[in-house]
């Protein structure tokens, strides 16, 4: 029986016979887990707090057959403000479901982790949605390792410029090569480069702008699709929020 | 050694309910076995007529063997003050109180973007519907604290603060008898955002 304590974020909570909830974990150095709370329903539980998704928490942690036990947690980061607004709260859970099907247990994956604790802390802190959102479906394909090329067209390798279209699992294609594909505007074609490749303190300053964020919409969830093997159950409810006039969905 | 045809399928069927394993279903079924046939008819025939004799309130969506029910029908009931729950289990939960003299509506959920669950599988439409009646001035978010009655909250609060209707939710914090010693720190947190002059 292997004990652990480790810093983690908390990807989904969801309950577990009687009164005990299973909680999806991504930690630094152990990837993701899976882990039982005991009792964590009951009022008089001390665990209820850190098994909200989209908290930081140390847990402490003892292996068993299949799952880990949770035996103890401290809460580190609740992100409150996060929680209180709903568009910037279905990106996070949108974000944490890609990386709850995209890792397998016990994979050490700190960049995901580091990423996702970005993101969190940048929607926290009232960044602009949407923009953290294509940041993060850009970062995890290629965390995932199908990083997108944005700069040159992935057939001739000529300079991509506005007008340029997307092929979803490898990038931009200039206007020349595009043929039927729909183009995309040098302000869609600038926010895809800045999710992509602006430091992460530096992500979601500035909202992309309308038509940007129109073309942007269903462009990098087919190539996301393509690398889970399924869509993620999310996206339905994230793309109602995003919708006509979802621009000021940040606050209710 | 195999078990008997209908006792194997009785611990299957119990076995579907919720919070019941096999052993548990393995438990009741041998109970069962060891009552009268009288009390297990009652206790069949109960089941079978709950089931049957129950629908859904047209009005307010939660489980009645009387379309209104008995709370929407009564006149005592202050219909200007809808109480939104997740679950025909919490109505009665605050049922027990005393308190509260408006009326309910349920849900039959919570938004659970990860299970695919979204506005659309809930009774909101219902909701709308009986906004747009008039004479509701406030709505009252009695979702559960938790990720997914926060998002419920916050989608309903979007929907309908515009309206002009009066949306509140439901403090949360300390329970009555408790130990501050053993609160977590996001209900300590909660409890010192909602605290009042005395």
């Amino acid at each position: 029986m292997e004990r652990l304590t480790t810093d983690a974020l908390v990807l989904r909570c969801r309950d577990h016979g009687e009164a005990d909830r299973l909680v999806h974990l991504i930690t630094p150095r152990h990837g993701r887990i899976r882990a039982v709370a005991r009792s964590a329903r009951r009022p008089q539980s001390r665990l209820t707090g850190s098994l909200m998704p989209a908290t930081r928490s140390v847990f402490t942690l003892v292996s068993g057959r299949e799952l880990y036990t949770v035996t103890g947690a401290r809460g580190q980061e609740r992100f409150d403000r996060l929680h209180a607004s709903l568009l910037p709260m279905a990106v996070a859970t949108y974000l944490m479901e890609i990386a709850d099907q995209s890792l397998g247990e016990r994979d050490p994956a700190p960049e995901v982790y580091g990423l996702l604790l970005g993101l969190l802390t940048l929607l926290d802190a009232q960044r602009d949605p949407e923009a953290l959102l294509r940041a993060g479906e850009v970062r995890m394909l290629a965390l995932m390792g199908f990083a997108l090329d944005l700069h040159r067209c992935v057939r001739c390798r000529g300079e991509a410029q506005a007008g340029a279209g997307f092929a979803p699992a490898r990038g931009v294609l200039c206007a020349r090569c595009r043929g039927a594909l729909a183009p995309l505007g040098a302000d869609a074609l600038a926010a895809l480069r800045s999710a992509a490749d602006l430091p992460l303190p530096e992500l979601g300053r500035e909202p992309i702008p309308a038509q940007a964020r129109r073309e942007l919409g269903t462009v990098l969830g087919p190539a996301l699709d393509q690398r889970l093997g399924r869509t993620p159950r999310s996206r339905a409810y994230l793309q109602q929020l995003l919708g006509p006039g979802a621009q000021d969905a940040g606050e209710p | 050694m195999a078990l008997p045809d209908p006792i194997a399928r009785l611990m299957e069927e119990l076995a579907r309910l919720p919070g019941i394993g096999p052993k548990s279903a393995q438990r009741l079924a041998y109970h069962l076995l060891k009552q009268d046939p009288e009390s297990v008819r009652r206790l069949a025939t109960a089941m079978v007529e709950a089931r049957r004799q129950s629908r859904f309130c047209s009005v307010c969506q939660d489980l009645t063997d009387q379309d209104p029910c008995r709370i929407c029908r009564s006149p005592g009931r202050d219909a200007s003050v809808i109480l939104v729950v997740e679950d025909p289990k919490d109505v009665q939960a605050v049922e027990r109180t005393g308190e509260y003299r408006g009326l309910y509506h349920v849900l039959h959920g919570a938004i659970a973007p990860m299970d695919g669950v979204g506005p659309e599988s809930l009774r909101i439409a219902e909701l709308g519907q009986r906004l747009l009646q008039g004479g509701v001035k406030e709505l009252i978010l009695a979702t559960d604290p938790d990720v997914e009655g926060d998002a419920t909250a916050l989608y309903l609060a979007r929907l309908y603060q515009p309206a002009g209707v009066r949306v509140t939710r439901i403090a949360r914090g300390l329970p009555v008898g408790g130990d501050l010693d053993y609160a977590d720190e996001s209900t300590l947190v909660k409890a010192l955002e909602g605290r009042q002059e005395i």
